[in-house]
């Protein structure tokens, strides 16, 4: 009997077990794993608990040692790599501080390894950075073995938040446990031979892991409110007045979590996934838009690029006092960066929530490399964010839509870029902290995005859909590199469109991507020639030189000429618009390789006017207003501006002086 | 009484002001009109034959102002720079004709001469200057007060929210208004003064306004705050008549011009009807 109630209750458990489990198949290869316990501290800043991890080696020879992030290291002096790049410093005082320590490790056999971990530093040799772990294995990790550690450590918040840390009782908990870097094996990601591909914590890069299972227990005093990149299993309150609570995600790339007494918090649902957003008081009237702005990305992504698999996704808009959170990503977990009543045609805030939403795409199931590649996360999230945000919002009215005044997102993101002064300091090939005279976040997010937005216009948005829909379908939940990305679009492009474009488009990626050169059309004049008909002197066999004229052939024939130059180094095709002044128009192609071309046209009809790509479709030009040119001149659209400002100024100032 | 005798006393002294309101309004016309011209020049200029005003037709497109700023940056620190200058510029003309319209108001006859009107402008300049900057600066104080301190609250963290902030700063936005009506009628009664005594006497001006604002507290106040209550809505009204008409024709460019010089005359009206009723309150 007793024996029978065993094996019930052990069925039991499987049967809850399973119902707990997400995807029934794996979506990821998971060569990495973590199930932790951990408790919060809220008055030391600390994060305490165990941790059991495991690591499979898929590479076909035994491996020597273990590379882990330990990036709250980065919080735990002023010369540490993240420190030293960004030109700031912790804090002053002991609370400021942030760091992660290992208290105990041992191997499943229960063998200590606590006597064989060093710290390493391979971005930059910097001995002062503690931000990679490595520890030297007493034996190798067979091909095909797993290896599991069980670990007990100590996570000290930082106390002035940059993506992670404290403000009073507001927690933001990321990057903040012993996590594996990824090994890679040869050819991997551009890799030249297997090896840990474990990167310090840098000013403007943290994300590239193996997609992995979270089982995390946390426990935080009752009054917190919590909220994490995993799915809510169980929830209880103990005797301690401690709140216990289990979460469970599936092929995530890291896990984080928040706690604070004062969130607010609103539920929503989008098709099968279930949407929690924690928002501060006194934000209320801001949910309905985050929730309308991450729906929309939802849709938008599933329809052009692929499905957003999980059941669960939460967002968090922090307080003020822990502002140095929003704006981060987590996949299933992300921050935005919202403001109380901020007027309805400001979109900056929908902005963010759907550039992080994006990230679960861009870096979250295409696990790109952000130290390396920046620009396959940033730009690409970037770009589709800019495409989300203009479909939505209005085209051409993505950021600010004010009755008389709006900036699309697409132009912002070109306008970061084209007005740059440092815009030709490097092409999108440097790794994150390599990027000079400060142009990463130029150049990986708006050149990135500006170049997506012109191969867009190139090849049109269909094909460039179909590129991203078979960039998912072959690589999420893998790690792609730029070339797997370039293989895909020369492949993408020559099956839609044959030779149009070439035999592929790698003359496209070497401009732009591993290009520095600056794209600028010119639309340099258009001229109307009278045609006469002959005069001048014949000889004749009668009266010898006599003046001739012919006067039959018509006075009324023009030739016309529309010149175009070529005047930065970048070669694009584009297209011509030219308008007659009979009303008919002409789209002529150019494929913008010499340095001029000419348009020529004989007939009774005069150009009137021409554009140089008239849909702005080559984001890149960096100058708007010399692509077109007319011979009549709008003069009422011209002065009407001048007009309108000279009155406000003059109403303006009489009413400043009082 | 007091009250509604400054009303309708202002209307009256700003009716037969007309012609002092119609020279304040020609002199600054002709500032504006210089300042027009080059602006009109350096945008052709810009531009060349450029169709990207298109861009233009269906509001403000930032990404245009951005491309001409990039493209032609000397243009751009031309507006800037010329708007300071206009700024200032503006700032002494208005001061300086406000002499002759106080003047004006106060001789309240409609056979008031334009020389009168320019050399009590010139006399009563230095002092209506003192005058004008010192109240302003007052202004700013305050304004100061009611950015600065939320910003401050917030700042220091701790136990306050930001709902309790936003109360707050609903609260000081009130607070502003109500008290902005005193800083003006400080302003207008020590001008009165000035005009009608020693104009020389700047500070014992200031001083009086004061005493006189307090004096006839009640119905001075409740005056000021009708007053700027009705030329805050009127010019959201301008602004609002302005941002939506968009000619689209040579005619129709004229036609806004007329309108924007009518309603800035409207404007100086009403201005001068409140100095006009402070005028009328300080002689009762
Ligand atoms: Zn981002």
């Amino acid at each position: 009997m007793r024996k029978f109630l065993i094996s019930f209750l052990l069925l039991a458990l499987t049967v809850a077990l399973s119902a707990q489990v997400i995807f029934y198949k794996p979506l990821s290869e998971r060569l990495t794993g973590y199930t932790m316990d951990v408790e919060l501290d809220p008055e030391a800043k600390t994060v305490t608990g165990s941790m059991e991890a495991y690591w499979i080696n898929n590479s076909q020879s035994p491996v020597p040692d273990i590379q882990m992030h330990m990036y709250l290291n980065a919080f735990r002096s002023n010369k540490s790599t993240f420190y030293r790049e960004s030109n700031g410093s912790p804090g002053s005082s002991e609370i400021d501080y942030g760091w992660v320590e290992i208290n105990n490790i041992i191997d499943r056999s229960g063998k200590d390894l606590n006597g064989f971990l060093e710290y390493i530093s391979p971005d930059d040799g910097n001995p002062d950075d503690m931000t990679v772990l490595r520890l030297n294995l007493p034996e190798p990790v067979a091909p095909g073995d797993t290896a599991f550690f069980y670990i007990d450590f100590t996570s000290k918040l930082p106390g002035s938040i940059r993506r992670t840390g404290f403000t009073d009782d507001f927690f933001f908990v990321a990057q903040w446990f012993p996590k594996f870097g990824v090994y890679e094996t040869k050819g991997m990601n551009g890799a030249e031979e297997d090896g840990w591909n474990c990167h310090q914590f840098h000013a403007h890069s943290e994300f590239y892991s193996n997609h992995s299972v979270y089982k995390v227990r946390i426990k935080v005093p009752e009054e917190f409110v919590v909220g994490s990149g995993g799915q809510l299993i169980k929830q209880e309150i103990n005797d301690q007045g401690i709140k216990v609570l289990d979460y469970r995600a599936e092929d995530i790339v890291d896990f984080a979590w928040t706690a604070w007494p004062g969130y607010s918090e609103h539920e929503g649902q989008w098709e099968h996934v279930n949407i929690r957003f924690l928002y501060p008081p006194g934000r209320d009237d801001q949910v309905d838009r985050h929730m309308a702005a991450v729906k929309y990305a939802l849709e938008y992504f599933t329809e052009r690029v692929g499905p957003f698999p999980w059941p669960h996704l939460t967002f968090v808009d922090p307080p003020m006092k822990g502002s140095g959170a929003g704006g981060m990503e987590y996949t299933t977990l992300f921050t935005t960066a919202g403001a109380a009543r901020l007027p309805e045609y400001l979109h900056m805030s929908e902005m963010v929530t759907v550039h992080e939403f994006g990230h679960a795409y861009f870096m979250g199931m295409l696990a790109t490399n952000e130290f390396e590649d920046p620009w396959m996360d940033e730009g690409m999230n970037s770009y589709w964010e800019s495409r989300i945000m203009d479909h939505y919002y209005g085209p051409g009215k993505g950021i600010i839509e004010h009755e008389h005044f709006y900036m699309s997102d697409r132009e912002m993101q070109r306008t970061g870029y084209v007005h740059a002064s440092n815009r030709k300091v490097s092409d999108n090939s440097p790794w994150s902290w390599d990027y000079p005279h400060g142009s990463y976040s130029m150049l990986s997010y708006q050149k990135a995005a500006t170049w997506l937005h012109t191969l867009q216009g190139i090849i049109g948005e269909e094909t460039i859909d179909s590129v991203f829909k078979t960039y998912y379908n072959e690589w999420a939940f893998r790690h792609p590199s730029p070339d797997d990305f370039i293989e895909i679009t020369n492949k993408v492009v020559t099956q839609m469109h044959g030779d149009r474009f070439g035999e592929d488009m790698q003359w496209f990626f070497d401009q732009t991507l591993y290009g520095t050169g600056i794209c600028d059309y010119k639309l340099a004049g258009i001229s109307n020639y009278k045609q006469r008909s002959f005069r001048g002197i014949e000889k004749t066999d009668t009266a010898g030189m006599v003046l001739k004229k012919d006067d039959t052939a018509g006075d009324s024939i023009y030739k016309s000429v529309v010149r175009l130059e070529r005047i930065g180094e970048v070669r694009l095709p584009v297209q011509l618009l030219v308008h007659f002044r009979s009303g008919k128009e002409v789209r002529e192609e150019w494929d913008g390789k010499a340095r001029y071309k000419d348009f020529e046209y004989t007939g009774t009809d005069r150009v009137e006017w021409a554009v140089i790509d008239p849909e702005y479709r080559i984001t890149m030009d960096v100058n708007y207003i010399n692509n077109s040119m007319t011979t009549k001149p709008d003069k009422v659209r011209r002065k009407r501006p001048v007009r309108k400002l000279v009155t406000f100024i003059q109403f303006f100032t009489h009413i400043i002086s009082i | 009484m007091k009250f509604f005798k400054a009303f309708t006393s202002g209307a009256i002294r700003a009716l037969r002001s007309i012609k002092a309101i119609l020279l304040f309004w020609l002199m600054t016309f002709a500032v504006l009109a210089v300042f027009t011209y080059p602006l009109k020049s350096f945008i052709n200029e810009a531009m060349g034959n450029s169709m990207i005003t298109n861009l233009l037709d269906e509001g403000f497109n930032l990404t245009l102002f951005t491309d001409l700023g990039q493209a032609f940056s000397p243009m751009m620190s031309y507006i800037t720079s010329g708007f300071l200058i206009l700024l200032l510029l503006y700032f002494f003309l208005y001061n300086f004709l406000n002499g002759g319209l106080f003047d004006s108001l106060k001789t309240n006859k409609l056979s008031y001469k334009p020389g009168d009107f320019f050399r009590s402008s010139a006399r009563l300049f230095l002092s209506y200057l003192v005058v004008m900057v010192l109240v302003i600066l007052m202004i700013l104080l305050a304004m100061v007060l009611v950015v600065g301190v939320p910003v401050l609250i917030q700042r220091a963290g701790g136990s306050v929210t930001e709902e309790q902030t936003w109360k707050l700063v609903s609260v000081l936005r009130i607070v502003a208004l109500l008290v902005l009506p005193v800083f003006l009628l400080v302003a207008d009664y020590s001008r009165t003064w000035l005009a009608a005594n020693d104009y020389r006497k700047v500070f014992k001006s200031i001083g009086y306004g004061f005493k006189a604002t307090f004096k006839t507290f009640l119905s001075s106040y409740f005056f000021m705050l009708i007053m700027i209550i009705v030329q805050g809505l009127f010019v959201m009204l301008v602004a609002k008549v302005l941002a939506s008409y968009t000619p689209e024709s040579g005619g129709g460019l004229f036609l806004l011009f007329l309108l924007s010089q009518f309603l800035f005359i409207v404007k100086l009206f009403l201005r001068a009807v409140r100095y006009g009723g402070v005028t009328a309150l300080y002689r009762l």
